[in-house]
Order: structure tokens, then C-alpha cells, then sequence
């Protein structure tokens, strides 16, 4: 390490890397360094013999950027939680003997969640598919600690969730971006937040705004964007911060069906790149199948839960593909069935 | 050590944006162009009227005074009222120089403003982020806002005399309150989404006020400014007329004292193109402050 930081004459490649040192913690350099430099010689090497000096350039530029990619989201951890990554063989999420009610004005607590018991295993994408209004939003509301159960307990990452957690991201139905902040600065804000230096944020903020698809959109606010890129805004966000759990609350709803079909791609894809575990709300049964490795059916309020049903189908394939796979058209009867019963209960209660 | 991800995601994006640049710019350009020359014209017979209600209102004024119809003893006439001006500017008002009196009225009104919206403010974002505070002041708060805060200007002046001091505590007093209840709903109205996205984030009770509260009520300080550079004006001008040094409210005064109404139409007059000049500030700031909004507030006011 030493002896080629000091190397007399060093070439372009080593001068490139020493710049590319300057832009990361002490505490990275000595683990990759060695590294980094290799890939980039073989790299260099081969290109220049193959293709010449403008392709080697360009092989330079994409080298620097991957190579400073890896490394930092190798240290992503260290850099938001201040220490090693969480613990990923434990469960994601945890919910056992979960109620939750509401007080009303008219009379007492109004039950909306009952009895929950849900463990989503770490990497597992779980979609929670039930009648609107009956309880969904809530469920993830205490998964995330922005409320608190009545009864039972809520664990994320093998802990008791008490406030909001390190651990969890949140895609909401509505926008929830910051409207004051330009697409940058709203990825930017969650290392903000957690106390890294601004450099080292702008750094995952570019990293995830290129992993989104938006790069050149980095300086628009988000009322100039379209309501695709709006979420994709939202899912880099959240994604930055390195969440073991993603709580997504119908978030492509307001899509049109083409976007909404690129957007559930890209967020497999997206997926599959980080450990990150999923709790999807959705009332779309479709959507449910295409993404989810389990699917939980609630009741209509208060809720509990109905039915487990795991998808079946080998992953991965593409969402398009999906749909024609022969558990496809079984699952989606059958998760339909159960929905329709619960639907017509609440008829049965308004109107008969 | 690559990240394959991106390769499908940027490939989707930007397909939005294959369109010809180069032509939609030149048919942009074009459609403004034609755009522009319309408004001009709109904005020439715009113009043309509003000069035209000037000179009805200002020629049958100074015609009805002419032809007696109308006392110019008692409510001056337009020539009148130029001629005090030109008088004003050349040798000065019975109290001094008149920009010297523009001056002072403006540094009263100024600091009355000043402070009165940082303390509206700050008050504002603490009441509404800290239940108990609010619980406390809320009453103290509506009791003080139900008094006409005029009647305050005898008791400043009582005790902090004819000078600055008396001024800048009414005009405070004035903005203070309109400043203040505009920033407590302002708060009490940021999305929930958005605060609860910046908890998840990892935002601290006052990153969210410095990141999220204050953002959000920006909007509401800014539509608050607009009004309360005015009230701050008025409560320096009252307090001026109740006794003072210097100042417009004393030269208003004096001409009520002289039997001067072109100097009160004078003096209204100045007042006018002061308010109109701060309030073009206060328009420039918010383009400064809210550049991320699609529309600034001063389009859909009025």
C-alpha cells in the first residue's frame, strides 16, 4: 500500500486513484486500496491494448465509478449506523399478538387491528392485500414505530420497535417528498439526518440517484417531475439509507399500468441488489403476485389476518413473465375469492 | 465489481426525453414569440385605460375644482397637491428635509417589521410544536389579539416617550400578531406525510423544525410579510400622529392642523409609494425563497 502511495512517477491510473482516496474515510482505504488499484491496471491494460486510448478513458471513468460505488456502499453501514450493519439471519419483522385501535369521538376504542401475528423473514418480500380501509396503512404505521401497538410487540431487526428505527425505509401512497428540495438534496437528506459529512452524502446521493435512473435530474424539484419519477425519487430516499425493511404503502398506485410495470421491475431489481426485506401494501392482487414472495389477505376492519399464501413461482423471472406462469392463474383465483368474501361482508354491514 | 442495476433503469428513464430537442426548442421559441407580441398588445390597451381612469378621475377633480363645484378649501385639488410636493422637496417640510422624514417613518416601520416577524416567528413555531406552551399562552395570546392594537400607541408613548422607541413597539405589536397566527396554522397545516418521511429519515425533533417546519411555513411567513409590511407602517404612522418628532404621521399631523388637505394628499401619497416599494421587495425575497414552488403566492392571490 505504502510503497505505491510513495512510488516515484506514478502513472495515470495510480494518480487517478490516489484522487479517488482523497474522497473517502481513512477507514476504507487500506482494506480496498490494494484492490482497487489492480482492477484498474488489468482494466486499463486491456483496453488500451484493445481499443486504444479514447475507450481507455472511458473505461477509466466507469472503472472510477464503480470501483468508488462498491466501496462505498461496502461502508455504507459504518458510515448511517455508526457500526456494522444489523444482524440479517434473525426475522425482519416481527409482529406477534399485535392489536391496535383507535379512540372515536363517538365512543370507544375502535379496534382496527387484531391479533396480528406476521414474521417477514430477512430478504422476503411480503405483500398484505385486503378491503381499503382496513387497517393496512396502520399495520406498517407500527412496523415502523410512527404509532404503537395497544397490545402485543413489534420487533424490527430482532429488536422491540420503540420510536422510528435505523433499520426501516417507507415508500408512502401519497407524495412525501420534501417540495422545498431539489431531487439531490431530498436523496441527500437521510445521511443528512443520520450525521454524515455532506461529501460522503452527496456521494450515495449521486450513487442512488444513477441506481434510480434519474441522473440529469439531479437539480429539479419534485413538482417538475413526473409522478414515475416522483417515486423513484421516493424509492432512492429511502434505499440510501440502507433500510433492512422497506414499508411500501401502495406506492404506485397513482401510476399509470406501463409505468407501474417498469417502476415494479426496476424495484425487484433494486431489491435483489440490497438485502433489503419488503412489506408491501396493495390492493392490487395482480401486483401482489408479480412481486411478492408471500402473500397476507387481512379481513376488512378490524382486521386480522385471513390467509398466507407463498408464491410459488421460481424467481427470478421478469414481472412480464409472471403473469403467464401457470401458479399465476390459481393463486389470483383463489386470493380473489377470499377478497370478495371480505369485500361483500362490508356490504352486508352498510346496506342489508 | 460493477453494479448492473443502473443498466435497465437508465435505459428506461431518459426515453421520455428522446424527442428532438433542437426542434421542440425552435418551436418553443416560436410559440413564445407570438405569445409575447400578443401580451404586449393586451398589456399597451391595458395600459392605455388604466392612464385614461387617471386622467377621469384626477382632470374632473381639478375641473370641479375649477368650477367651483367642489371647495379645494376643504378637499384640495391635484395641481395643488403637486405644487405642496415640489414645495416639500425643494425647501423641505416645517420639520426638516422630507427624505429626512421619509427616512425616519421608514426606519420605525422597518424595525417594527423586522422584529415583530422573527418574534412572530419564532413565538409561532414554538407554540405549535410544544403542546404544553401552547396550552399555557393561547388564552394570553387571543386576550392581547382582541384588543385594537391602535389604543396601544398613547401607553407606548406614555412610557417609552416622543422618540423611535414608541414607534417600532406599536408597529411591532401590529406585525407581531398577524405574523404570528399566519406561522401557527402554517405549522399546524405541514403534511403529515412529509413529517412522518422525515422521522423515518432519521430527522431529529429539531431537524424537523429547522428541516421540515420552517420550510413549510415559509409560505405562510411570506404571505404574513406581504400584509404585515403595511400594518407595520400603519403602526408607525399612528404612533406619529399621537406625538412625534419627525416623521410622515407628524407631517399628516400638521397639515390636518394647518387645514392643508393637499399636504394630507400629499403626504398619503408618499405613503402609498412607499408601501408599493417595500411590497416589491417583499415579492422579490419570496421569488428568492420559494423558488421550488410551481406558482409563487402573489400569482394566485389576486
Amino acid at each position: 500500500m505504502a510503497h505505491v502511495e510513495n512510488a516515484p512517477g506514478l502513472n495515470l491510473s495510480e494518480r487517478i486513484y490516489r484522487l479517488l482516496l482523497h474522497m473517502y474515510p481513512v477507514h476504507y482505504r487500506k482494506q480496498y486500496g490494494q484492490l482497487m488499484v489492480q482492477a484498474f491496471r488489468d482494466l486499463s491494460r486491456e483496453a488500451y491494448v484493445e481499443h486504444g486510448f479514447p475507450e481507455l478513458t472511458k473505461v477509466w471513468a466507469h472503472t472510477l465509478a464503480d470501483v468508488a460505488t462498491t466501496v462505498v456502499s461496502e461502508h455504507a453501514d459504518v458510515l448511517l449506523n455508526g457500526g456494522p450493519g444489523p444482524d440479517y439471519s434473525v426475522p425482519a419483522v416481527e409482529l406477534s399478538n399485535v392489536s391496535k385501535g383507535f379512540a372515536t369521538r363517538a365512543g370507544p376504542l375502535r379496534p382496527t387491528l387484531i391479533d396480528i401475528n406476521l414474521t417477514v423473514n430477512s430478504g422476503e418480500f411480503v405483500a398484505i392485500v385486503g378491503p381499503t380501509g382496513c387497517g393496512k396503512t396502520t399495520l406498517l404505521a407500527l412496523i415502523a414505530g410512527l404509532d404503537r401497538p395497544n397490545f402485543g410487540q413489534v420487533s424490527v431487526m430482532g429488536q422491540p420497535v420503540e420510536d422510528t428505527s435505523r433499520h426501516v425505509g417507507y415508500i408512502f401512497q401519497k407524495d412525501a417528498l420534501f417540495p422545498w428540495r431539489t431531487v439531490l438534496n431530498n436523496v441527500l437528506v437521510g445521511p443528512i439526518f443520520r450525521g454524515v459529512a455532506l461529501d460522503e452524502a452527496l456521494f450515495f446521493a449521486h450513487d442512488w440517484i444513477r441506481r434510480v435512473g434519474l441522473s440529469g435530474f439531479e437539480h429539479y424539484y419534485p413538482h417538475q417531475l413526473s409522478g414515475g419519477m416522483r417515486k423513484r425519487v421516493a424509492l432512492a430516499q429511502s434505499l440510501i439509507i440502507k433500510p433492512a425493511v422497506l414499508l411500501m404503502d401502495e406506492p404506485f398506485s397513482d401510476l399509470d399500468v406501463q409505468t407501474r410495470a417498469l417502476m415494479e421491475e426496476d424495484l425487484l431489481e433494486l431489491c435483489a441488489s440490497t438485502r433489503v426485506s419488503v412489506v408491501y401494501v396493495t390492493h392490487d392482487i395482480e401486483e401482489a403476485i408479480t412481486l411478492a414472495n408471500s402473500i397476507v389477505v387481512m379481513t376488512t376492519g378490524p382486521a386480522r389476518i385471513k390467509k398466507t399464501y407463498s408464491v410459488d413461482i421460481p424467481r427470478p423471472a421478469k414481472t412480464t413473465d409472471i403473469r403467464f406462469h401457470a401458479r399465476f392463474g390459481d393463486l389470483y383465483r383463489q386470493i380473489r375469492d377470499d377478497l370478495r368474501s371480505e369485500v361483500l361482508k362490508t356490504y352486508d354491514y352498510h346496506y342489508i | 465489481m460493477t453494479i448492473t442495476t443502473s443498466e435497465t433503469t437508465s435505459e428506461v428513464i431518459p426515453e421520455s426525453l428522446q424527442f428532438d430537442t433542437l426542434a421542440m426548442t425552435g418551436m418553443l421559441a416560436e410559440a413564445m414569440a407570438i405569445k409575447k407580441s400578443a401580451h404586449r398588445r393586451h398589456m399597451l390597451i391595458v395600459n392605455l385605460f388604466r392612464v385614461l381612469v387617471v386622467v377621469v378621475i384626477l382632470g374632473g377633480w381639478e375641473l370641479l375644482v375649477r368650477l367651483n363645484v367642489i371647495d379645494s378649501f376643504f378637499w384640495g385639488q391635484p395641481t395643488g397637491v403637486v405644487a405642496q410636493l415640489w414645495t416639500w422637496i425643494r425647501e423641505g417640510t416645517a420639520q426638516g428635509p422630507l427624505l429626512q422624514q421619509i427616512g425616519v417613518t421608514l426606519e420605525e416601520a422597518m424595525l417594527g417589521f423586522l422584529v415583530g416577524s422573527i418574534f412572530g416567528v419564532l413565538i409561532g413555531i414554538s407554540l405549535a410544536r410544544i403542546a404544553v406552551l401552547a396550552e399555557v399562552f393561547g388564552p394570553f395570546i387571543n386576550i392581547a389579539n382582541s384588543i385594537p392594537r391602535v389604543v396601544l400607541g398613547p401607553l407606548f408613548i406614555v412610557s417609552m416617550g416622543l422618540g423611535l422607541q414608541s414607534k417600532v413597539a406599536l408597529a411591532l405589536v401590529m406585525v407581531f400578531f398577524a405574523v404570528f397566527y399566519n406561522v401557527f396554522q402554517g405549522v399546524r397545516e405541514v403534511d403529515r406525510n412529509i413529517l412522518a418521511n422525515a422521522r423515518i429519515l432519521g430527522a431529529s425533533p429539531w431537524q424537523i423544525s429547522r428541516h421540515v417546519i420552517l420550510p413549510s411555513a415559509v409560505t405562510w411567513i411570506i404571505a404574513s410579510l406581504h400584509i404585515s409590511f403595511g400594518l407595520a407602517l400603519v403602526g408607525a404612522v399612528v404612533s406619529e400622529f399621537l406625538g412625534a418628532i419627525k416623521g410622515i404621521g407628524l407631517m399628516i399631523a400638521t397639515a390636518m392642523g394647518t387645514f392643508n388637505p393637499n399636504g394630507l394628499f400629499a403626504s398619503i401619497l408618499i405613503l402609498a409609494v412607499v408601501t408599493l416599494v417595500v411590497e416589491g421587495l417583499v415579492t422579490k425575497l419570496e421569488g428568492l425563497l420559494l423558488k421550488w414552488r410551481p406558482f409563487p403566492i402573489s400569482d394566485i392571490s389576486i
